[in-house]
């Protein structure tokens, strides 16, 4: 066995700041610069299933409805209801997917990598006004 | 390498196993996430030897363990052999060349935050879709924790471990 600096050495050093600071720094990035992370638009739950992608709104007034995907492994059911949708029910093994729970604000996220689905919320609920952009106030 | 170095290295891998399979079967904080304790042994294993050892340590960790969990040859299997692959390089390279400012918990944050990362980025080239990567964020955090707790075991076991050498 080696005898290293690194074994005696105790955590929280200068290094080991500015590593988790960098990291940090790319978390908060990347919650800014998300691929398809949209405000715009009503609320509405996309699906990635094996290749091709569904919309379902989630202010219909047919809700609650559930559907179904095929994928590698079997069938996705996924829950809809008024402002919110969940997988209900998977064939994959870890159930990762399902026990994510309800998503209902933009940008979260379930997925079963191996039966290949992706199920992410988009949009704005009703009730909530879109964003006011202020450029200027003048009296 | 000696019979003694053998038999720690040997050790370590039976501890990675039982400590990923242990880990496979409790719940975990969040659906996605587990602290990783098995890469505690990856982590001892790549400072107290080097990352040969290491690789030895992290190759029979994901051979065995997803033997045992029932995960080979599957998407999960993929996802941890190459996270995991990911994840020592990064430690490794780390190691050679930031071992004069790091410490054992920097080195584990490195490697947990690999890990995560690469997880999404063969997800998503499996999934064939970059709609994984809305979760890098919490990801990211989430990996900052994980390898700060498997840091700091890493640091008191290594003490213990340096401690029972001499």
């Amino acid at each position: 066995m080696i005898s290293r600096p690194i074994l005696r050495r105790p955590p929280g050093t200068a290094g080991d700041a500015l590593l988790v600071v960098s990291w940090l720094i790319l978390a908060a990035w990347s919650l800014y610069a998300q691929p398809g992370s949209t405000q715009q638009g009503p609320l509405r739950l996309i699906v990635w299933n094996d290749g091709s992608e569904h919309q379902v709104m989630l202010t219909q007034a047919q809700l609650p409805q559930q559907l179904s995907f095929e994928g590698p492994l079997g069938l996705t059911i996924v829950d809809i209801a008024p402002g919110k949708a969940r997988v209900l029910a998977s064939s994959c093994r870890q159930q990762i997917c399902r026990l994510s729970g309800w998503l209902s604000s933009a940008g979260e996220v379930a997925a079963c990598v191996p039966n290949r689905l992706v199920a992410r919320v988009v949009g704005r609920p009703e009730n909530q006004p879109e964003q006011i952009r202020v450029d200027g106030i003048s009296r | 390498m000696t019979t003694r170095q053998l038999t720690r290295l040997a050790l370590l891998a039976a501890l990675a196993l039982i400590l990923f399979v242990l880990e496979a079967a409790i719940p975990r904080p969040l659906p996605w996430m587990k602290v990783g304790l098995g890469n505690t042994a990856v982590l001892i294993a790549l400072v107290m030897f080097d990352w040969r050892g290491a690789a030895a340590v992290m190759l029979i960790k994901v051979l065995v363990g997803s033997l045992v969990t029932g995960a080979f040859g599957g998407p999960s299997f993929v996802l941890a052999a190459g996270a995991s692959v990911a994840s020592l390089t990064l430690m490794a390279a780390s190691l050679s060349l930031g071992e004069r400012w790091l410490s054992i918990v920097g080195l584990s944050v490195v490697g947990a935050c690999a890990h995560q990362v690469s997880q999404l980025g063969i997800a998503s080239v499996y999934l064939g879709h970059d709609g994984l990567w809305g979760l890098l964020p919490l990801f990211i955090v989430s990996g900052v924790i994980a390898g700060s707790i498997t840091g700091l075991v890493a640091y008191f076991a290594c003490h213990r471990l340096q401690g029972a050498q001499t």
